[in-house]
């Protein structure tokens, strides 16, 4: 799927956040304290992702210290124009943990279930507007939308072989998917109109 | 430059996720990596590519640092620390080392008679021209040219260094 021309995504364009631009500056020079301070922000989250793919606790904490170790090793590969530090470093966290599980069998094995729960988002007092927007707005999501979004980005997985693992037509898959985009997008706007 | 959006949208949805905290003694060992054997981790790539190395070999040869055994003393005083190493084809039979060089001291103005390369993993050498050279950069210079450095700051500087002849340029 290629997003690339669609004007809808602009508010994941806005670039890498300075701080993080300057984490990445010293790291590049070898900083291991900035290694560290990329970590605090980051880890959390990727730790999220990595115990959603494989499960396990124990896995993820241990692919979690592989990645930002190799992280550390290609700090000088990253380039700011090409996206922000925490797409790349999720990127490497889904890519080291599909790697692991073997990402076609591990697909057709997600039950309807494992897509994203629901967030009891008025409950929970959170600073982080952003992320309250995008649980906001998965939280509305209807189940299959839901569901195609999970396959699609946090399995890797494209239009076509959702189709065909699911038995149902590729457009139905791609406007799924353009629903679900669409519905994440209104929710930031809000948030940042 | 032609940014890929999926990467976005999948940290986007990742923030619908319920953080995770780590352990804290995952952070402690990540950390001591960091500071530790994989201290010059980072430059791995680029030490490879200026040493003519597999990237393999350079890795091992970086990790290695952390070894205090492999290191030798200078004979005089306020020498650096330094070892040896066999860069490949590419270096042109130049003299390839490590080095550690004490804050404040100054390598005298000399005249290079082959090319040189000074690889800089810590700390801060000063060229005679007045630029400042930090980790990951890389000072050359060429036959015939003249110059002195001199380490700044407060801590060593080590560097992995390409050297052949030179004479001391007393004009």
């Amino acid at each position: 799927l290629d997003h690339s021309r669609d004007s809808r995504y602009n508010l994941t364009m806005d670039g890498a956040p300075e701080r993080e631009r300057q984490l990445i500056e010293r790291l590049q020079r070898g900083d291991p304290t900035a290694l560290g301070e990329l970590y605090d922000i980051h880890a959390a989250r990727m730790l999220a992702l990595g115990v959603r793919l494989l499960k396990q606790r124990k896995e993820a904490e241990d692919l979690l210290h592989d990645v930002f170790l190799q992280a550390w090793e290609h700090a000088r590969d990253y380039d700011p124009a090409r996206g922000t530090v925490r797409a790349w470093l999720m990127m490497r966290m889904r890519s080291r943990a599909l790697d692991r599980l073997g990402s076609a069998g591990f697909a057709r094995g997600v039950p309807l279930s494992e897509a994203p729960e629901r967030a009891d988002h008025q409950n929970r007092a959170s600073a982080d507007l952003e992320a309250l927007a995008v649980r906001t707005a998965i939280s509305e999501m209807p189940e299959d939308v839901r569901q195609v979004l999970h396959w699609t980005y946090f399995l890797g997985m494209k239009a076509h072989e959702i189709a065909s693992q699911e038995d149902m037509p590729e457009g139905t898959v791609r406007s799924r998917l353009a629903r679900g985009l669409a519905m994440l997008e209104s929710k930031l706007k809000e948030r940042d109109p | 430059v032609k940014r890929d959006e999926a990467p976005e949208i999948l940290a986007q949805l990742v923030l619908g996720l319920e953080p995770i905290q780590p352990l804290a003694a995952s952070r402690q060992r990540l950390l001591a990596a960091a500071q530790g054997v994989q201290r010059f981790a980072p430059f791995t790539r680029d030490f490879a590519k200026f040493f003519d190395l597999e990237i393999p070999n350079a890795r091992a040869l970086l990790e290695g640092l952390h070894d205090e055994n492999g290191w030798r003393s200078g004979k005089a005083p306020g020498a650096p620390k330094f070892r040896t190493f066999t860069a490949g084809p590419g270096a042109d039979g130049l003299r390839s080392s490590f080095a550690r060089l004490l804050p404040g001291s100054q390598i005298a103005r000399h005249r290079h008679l082959t090319r040189e390369l000074i690889f800089v993993l810590n700390g801060a050498m000063i060229d005679s021209d007045g630029r400042t050279y930090g980790p990951g950069e890389v000072l050359q210079s060429e036959p015939d040219s003249v110059h002195s450095v001199s380490i700044g700051g407060s801590h060593e500087c080590w560097v992995a260094s390409l050297v052949g002849n030179v004479e001391i340029d007393d004009a």
